[in-house]
């Protein structure tokens, strides 16, 4: 019985069912079970098959067949001279009464149970606009079996299961492209330094990034997905489980119920010292209901050890600026005092009026500290290079220091020509802080070396005094910042200097260390700086360097 | 009388000196707050000018011992600091004075606490006459 023997009605119902069950199909597999299903109902096919067309590769992919109730697995052949072909490259379709006498001979590429070919066949192409996506064909083994209103029925079925593969490939393709955001997402996620931790409108924890887990739980494994945050292992986080509680709680509460960002400090004290910032905001849907949150969780322990340190400086310097001008001030009142009074002796001016000089200085001194700290914080220390005779400086320096002691004997020993270009008031000021330091560190006085190597491409230079030395710690951080005025809390001679020095002796590219074999066995200071390319000196043959010997001795300096 | 002076700044030290010197007062120094207390067994001073900001021993950990010692308990105290008002946190201070200071107002109002303590030695007295900082002495 075929098509043409039913009613008008029945036709038209038998379209209309087909393809409202076409248009349910949500992948190709229940695609071709529906069709499989309609064509075997409207027209008691044989053996079916569906198969895409590759423009790319022309190829013809058979996604499935069926011969009879069996359904068989398809496969792939490339575009050739066959019927298949022939309906993919005309776009027409193609009514075949008597295979044996009317087309090119077909293979079977599967097993079938029923001998010999199909006879009648029916091969329409899956049209999209002028795209052909594939073909429908269908067959039975007697002859005759399909007519042209046949054809017609799978023109329409043809036209419907068109659609339904474009639009199955149009979600395809949007999945793939969310699969690719959602990996990108996943990866931003896993490399940020930002925790990040995603709750459900329940508050359980759906998902964690890698910085959540170290910030949270220092890597480890305690941090259950599923769980509410305040059912977390808390015991086995090794911060502060109930500080964290103790936020997190108020905080996911006011994101739950819909504030758009709320924020919380967390400062935990063991084990070490941690500030953990978190900010909270609420994940809402397309109806603008809560549906969880996200949680942020930051490292600012650093920030705030910063910060603190900037805070003492302030407060370190405004002492330190205070005194000077507390001693100005008084001293200059107390000469007035005494002047109106008429009970000044000019030894008491002069004496006062000394006084004033001195703090004046200090004062002056102090605030080019201060201007160098800032500029270096700033990253602004700028130098002004030039060429520059690294042995005649320390010789400058060497005679400015040794004006100010007796008791020790400042000595320059100099190898080869140590040019280069560099900002010679900052290494001055370098030289000076090296030297005072020595003066002050051997308070019993003796002798303080410089030695100034040259090579091809640097120059180097060591102090060396006999004084108290530096213990193994100490010379560990003597450069830092704030190495002893953290203990004294005074700015002047605390090793801010040094700090200076190490900063000066950066910019320049070099760099600078200490060597000291303990308390009481004295120090050397030692300095590395590359010369500048364009010193013509630097392309100067080794064997032309001469050895100088400056001594400079205190009673030398002094004459 | 007999001031004790406890500033770690050599030059401020030397210059409230000659001036107590000057107004006929004897003076006694320390460096820290630890020097100050051995010049406590020396007598017991009749005034006593306190920095805060010091090393070894600070003017906060000064008080509180100073206080506790025998007889010092009444003796006034002026505070002069870079540090501010806020950090004595209510100690048993007679008067406080802000770096850079007025000189001519801390002379004074020693001047003041000791007349006010002679001849009373009460704490009363010695509030009543608390005023003398020329803006920056303070009760």
């Amino acid at each position: 019985m075929t098509v043409a023997g039913e009613t008008h009605r029945t036709r038209l119902e038998r379209i209309r069912d087909s393809s409202q069950a076409l248009a349910r199909a949500v992948d190709l597999e229940t695609l071709f079970a529906t069709l499989h299903h309609e064509l075997v109902a409207a027209l008691q096919v044989e053996t079916f098959f569906l198969g895409l067309y590759d423009e790319v590769s022309r190829t013809i992919e058979v996604v499935r067949q069926a011969d009879f109730e069996t359904l068989l697995p398809g496969g792939t052949f490339p575009l050739g001279h066959g019927v298949t072909s022939e309906v993919i490259r005309t776009r027409q379709p193609r009514l075949i009464r008597r295979w044996s006498q009317e087309a090119p001979r077909a293979e079977v590429q599967y097993v079938s149970s029923t001998p010999g070919l199909p006879e009648s066949a029916l091969t329409v192409p899956l049209l999209v606009g002028d795209q052909v996506l594939g073909v429908i064909a269908v067959h039975k083994y007697q002859p005759d079996a399909f007519g042209d209103e046949d054809l017609l029925f799978l023109e329409t079925i043809a036209a419907q299961s068109a659609m339904v593969i474009t639009s199955l490939r149009r979600s395809e393709h949007l999945s793939t492209q969310l699969q690719t955001r959602l990996s990108e997402l996943q990866a931003v996620l896993s490399t940020m330094a930002d925790g990040v931790l995603i709750l459900d409108a329940s508050g359980r924890l759906v998902a964690l990034n890698r910085a959540a887990r170290a910030l949270l739980s220092g890597g480890q494994a305690s941090i259950v997905l599923g769980q509410p945050l305040e059912q977390q292992a808390w015991g086995q986080w090794p911060l502060g489980a109930r500080e964290l509680t103790d936020t997190l709680r108020p905080l996911l509460a006011r994101v739950q119920a819909g504030e758009a960002l709320v924020e919380a400090e967390v400062h935990l004290e063991r084990p070490g010292r941690r500030s953990l910032s978190f900010s909270g905001t609420p994940l809402v849907d397309a109806r603008e209901r809560v549906v969880g949150c996200v949680l942020i969780v930051r490292d600012m322990t650093s920030y705030h050890q910063i910060e603190e340190l900037k805070d003492e400086m302030l407060s370190v310097a405004s002492h330190d600026l205070k005194t000077p001008v507390t001693v100005i001030r008084s001293q200059a009142q107390l000469l007035r005092r005494h002047i109106r009074a008429q009970i000044a002796t000019m030894d008491q001016v002069d004496e006062g009026l000394g006084s004033i000089v001195e703090q004046t200085d200090r004062l002056a001194k102090l605030l080019t500290l201060l201007l160098d700290l800032s500029r270096i914080e700033a990253g602004r220390l700028e130098l002004q290079r030039r060429r520059v005779d690294l042995g005649l400086l320390a010789a400058t320096a060497i005679a400015e220091v040794q004006a100010t002691t007796d008791r020790h004997q400042l000595q320059l020993h100099v190898v080869g020509r140590p040019t280069g270009h560099w900002d010679e008031n900052r290494l001055h000021q370098v030289l000076a802080n090296l030297l005072t330091n020595a003066v002050k560190y051997a308070p019993d006085g003796g002798p303080i070396g410089v030695a100034i190597q040259t090579d091809h491409s640097s120059v180097s230079l060591c102090v060396r005094d006999h004084g108290v030395g530096l213990t193994h710690e100490e010379a560990e951080h003597v450069f830092d910042r704030f190495f002893r005025a953290k203990a004294m809390r005074r700015l002047e001679g605390t090793g801010l200097g040094l700090y200076i020095c190490r900063s000066i002796i950066a910019a320049h590219g070099g760099h600078i260390w200490v060597e000291s074999g303990g308390r009481g066995r004295g120090s050397a200071f030692w300095l590395t700086l590359p010369r500048a390319e364009t010193d013509p000196a630097i392309t100067a043959p080794r064997t032309t360097t001469t050895t100088v010997t400056t001594t400079t001795s205190g009673a030398d300096a002094e004459g | 009388m007999e001031i004790l002076v406890v500033e770690d700044e050599a030059a401020l030290r030397h210059t409230i000196r000659v001036a107590l010197v000057a107004s006929g007062h004897r003076v006694l120094e320390a460096e820290t707050g630890r020097q100050a207390l051995a010049r406590l067994r020396e007598g017991r001073p009749d005034l006593v000018v306190l920095d805060l900001q010091m090393p070894e021993m600070s003017g906060w950990e000064f008080l509180p011992r100073f206080r506790a010692w025998p007889g010092c308990a009444d003796v006034p105290v002026i505070v002069t600091s870079a540090a501010h008002r806020a950090t004595l946190d209510g100690a048993d201070v007679q008067a406080f004075f802000e770096k850079p200071f007025d000189l001519d107002a801390l002379l004074d109002t020693i001047d003041a606490l000791l007349a006010a303590h002679q001849p009373a030695g009460g704490r009363a007295a010695a509030a009543t006459c608390d005023v003398g900082g020329g803006g920056q002495g303070e009760a």
